[in-house]
């Protein structure tokens, strides 16, 4: 009887192949949920149509308009109000939807807000001068506390109450809501220490010091 | 009631003329007496208790106390007289959880409240503890400037806790502190003798005494005052804090309250159900300090986390 021999290369291969197969369709399906556009469904929250009243948001003190730069939306056209309006504007590039650290601009920006967040998790990359929430919906800035809300729910509703947050104006009246943004830098929400003002002056015959001793601070 | 006020006030309009006619006749060729103008200097001795001024008389005390002010500072201030709004009693709300002691607070009320730089009076006083220690006696206020929130402590801003009955009016021995119906306990500082029982009877540390005269830089002077409120004191009287009712009963929140950096402070009416204080004493676990005191401050401290 003749024994069929497989040659030890394809064994190898085979192998191989048995080993990989499940790692790398895990790859692809993980790719698909980042580039895919219907795998993730969010509840949607738009029958709350209250809209508070906020000052203007910080945003507009910095970059803005974000269109002056980021003028195609993701599928790489420009948008009919800026078409045609800036020679340059037609080199410019459509956006790269992947995570990636930026070189060229934006340097400035520390992105410590949770592990996998990135920019266009937040930003609208089609209409840059707008936010997006998880839903798709495109909000503008002054409205951002929808896009904070959707994950820091129990914050978003004391903050609607009046519990979480700042408010100026009138206790009995016209008031503005500081938006979270105002407070938290949105790239890295944790809040920063503030110096604190100078300490009362103690009386100049000194105070009793914790051990029970006179102390002097002057 | 009413026949015992008509007994002082018929009382006073009498010692009033008779006062200014001897002592016109005394200060007539007098330095000083040109110098205070000696009209206004009556006017100012005789002067009744607030409570007890018609509207007319009150225009005319506003009227002599701007003259003196302007005199004294050099610029003009507008001092107003507002009455409580009515079906409001308010109430203030301080989350610990997010105080992070910055003081800024202090700062703001100084400046708002024109209080003495010289010698320096503050009305809120920041309490540091270590974490897990609640013994007032071994918190630090006088805790150095530094960067803040330091680990390890937590910090309680303690001022004027608005009791709903406060000791210190009780004691008060011309009347010259009480309860007015929106809960703020105010002081009529034309009327305070020094005495400084009221302060002996607060169990909040919450008042603070004019040693000396006190300075504060003209230009730093807030313009907008109450007659209750922020108008600059004299030496010899006692102060506190008013939840700034020069700007409250303008419908204003406080100024602790705008500064606050980390909105940890929380003012509203009491009474209405919506008003961000109720909503806190709803939803929030509230304390207060002292309550064993039955002095039932409207201030109420709470955790947020």
């Amino acid at each position: 009887m003749v024994k069929f021999k497989l040659p030890k290369i394809l064994i190898r291969f085979l192998l191989i192949a048995v080993i990989c197969l499940p790692v790398s369709s895990q790859v692809l399906a993980d790719q698909k949920e980042v580039e895919g556009e219907t795998v993730l469904k969010a509840p949607n929250n738009q029958e709350d149509d209250t809209i508070y009243p906020v000052p203007p948001p910080l945003v507009y003190q910095g970059l803005f308009p974000c269109r002056a730069c980021h003028r195609k939306d993701s599928r790489g056209v420009s948008s009919q109000a800026d078409r045609g309006k800036s020679f340059l504007g037609k080199f410019l590039r459509a956006p790269d939807p992947r995570p990636r650290i930026l070189v060229r601009m934006h340097r400035d920006i520390d992105l410590k807000h949770s592990e996998r967040q990135w920019c266009l998790d937040c930003h609208n990359s089609d209409e840059r001068n707008y936010l997006r929430l998880i839903n798709g919906q495109t909000i503008p800035f002054e409205k951002s506390y929808q896009l904070c809300g959707q994950c820091h729910g129990l914050i978003y509703r004391d903050w609607k109450r009046g519990i979480h947050g700042r408010r100026v104006g009138q206790w009995n009246g016209k008031k503005l809501y500081l938006l979270c943004a105002h407070c938290h830098d949105p790239h890295r929400p944790q809040f920063r220490k503030l110096m604190a003002q100078d300490p009362p002056r103690s009386p100049s015959y000194g105070r009793w010091g914790s051990a029970g001793q006179l102390v002097n601070s002057h | 009631m009413k026949k015992e006020c008509g007994k002082t006030v018929s009382r006073r309009s009498f010692l009033k003329t008779a006062g200014i006619a001897s002592a016109s006749l005394a200060l007539g060729g007098c330095d000083v007496g040109k110098k205070l103008l000696p009209a206004d200097f009556l006017e100012e001795f005789l002067q009744k208790h607030f409570n007890e001024m018609s509207p007319d008389e009150i225009i005319e005390v506003k009227e002599r106390i701007q003259r003196k002010y302007k005199k004294k500072y050099g610029r003009e201030f507008v001092l107003g007289t507002e009455a409580p709004y009515p079906d409001v009693l308010f109430g203030y709300g301080l989350d610990l959880s997010r105080c992070i002691g910055c003081r800024r607070c202090v700062d703001a009320c100084v400046q708002e409240n024109n209080q003495s730089r010289r010698p320096q009076i503050e009305w809120i006083r920041v309490l540091r503890f270590e974490n897990g220690n609640l013994n007032y006696e071994e918190s630090e206020h006088y805790y150095e400037a530094g960067l803040v929130p330091k680990e390890g402590t937590y910090t309680v801003p303690i001022q004027c806790q608005q009791c709903e009955n406060p000791p210190c009016v009780k004691v008060c021995p011309t009347k010259a502190t009480w309860k007015d119906p929106d809960g703020i306990v105010v002081i009529d500082y034309d009327w305070c003798i020094g005495c400084r029982y009221c302060m002996a009877a607060c169990p909040y540390w919450a008042r603070r005494f004019n040693f000396a005269e006190p300075e504060i830089p003209t230009e730093e002077l807030n313009p907008n005052l109450h007659y209750l409120g922020n108008r600059p004191r004299d030496r010899g009287v006692v102060e506190k804090c008013t939840f700034c009712v020069q700007r409250t009963r303008k419908g204003r929140y406080p100024a602790c309250v705008e500064v606050c950096p980390v909105g940890a402070r929380k003012f509203g009416n009491l009474l209405d159900p919506e008003s961000e204080i109720s909503l806190v004493l709803e939803h929030q676990r509230v304390f207060r300090l002292k309550e064993d005191l039955n002095t039932q401050p409207k201030f109420y401290y709470f955790f947020s986390i």
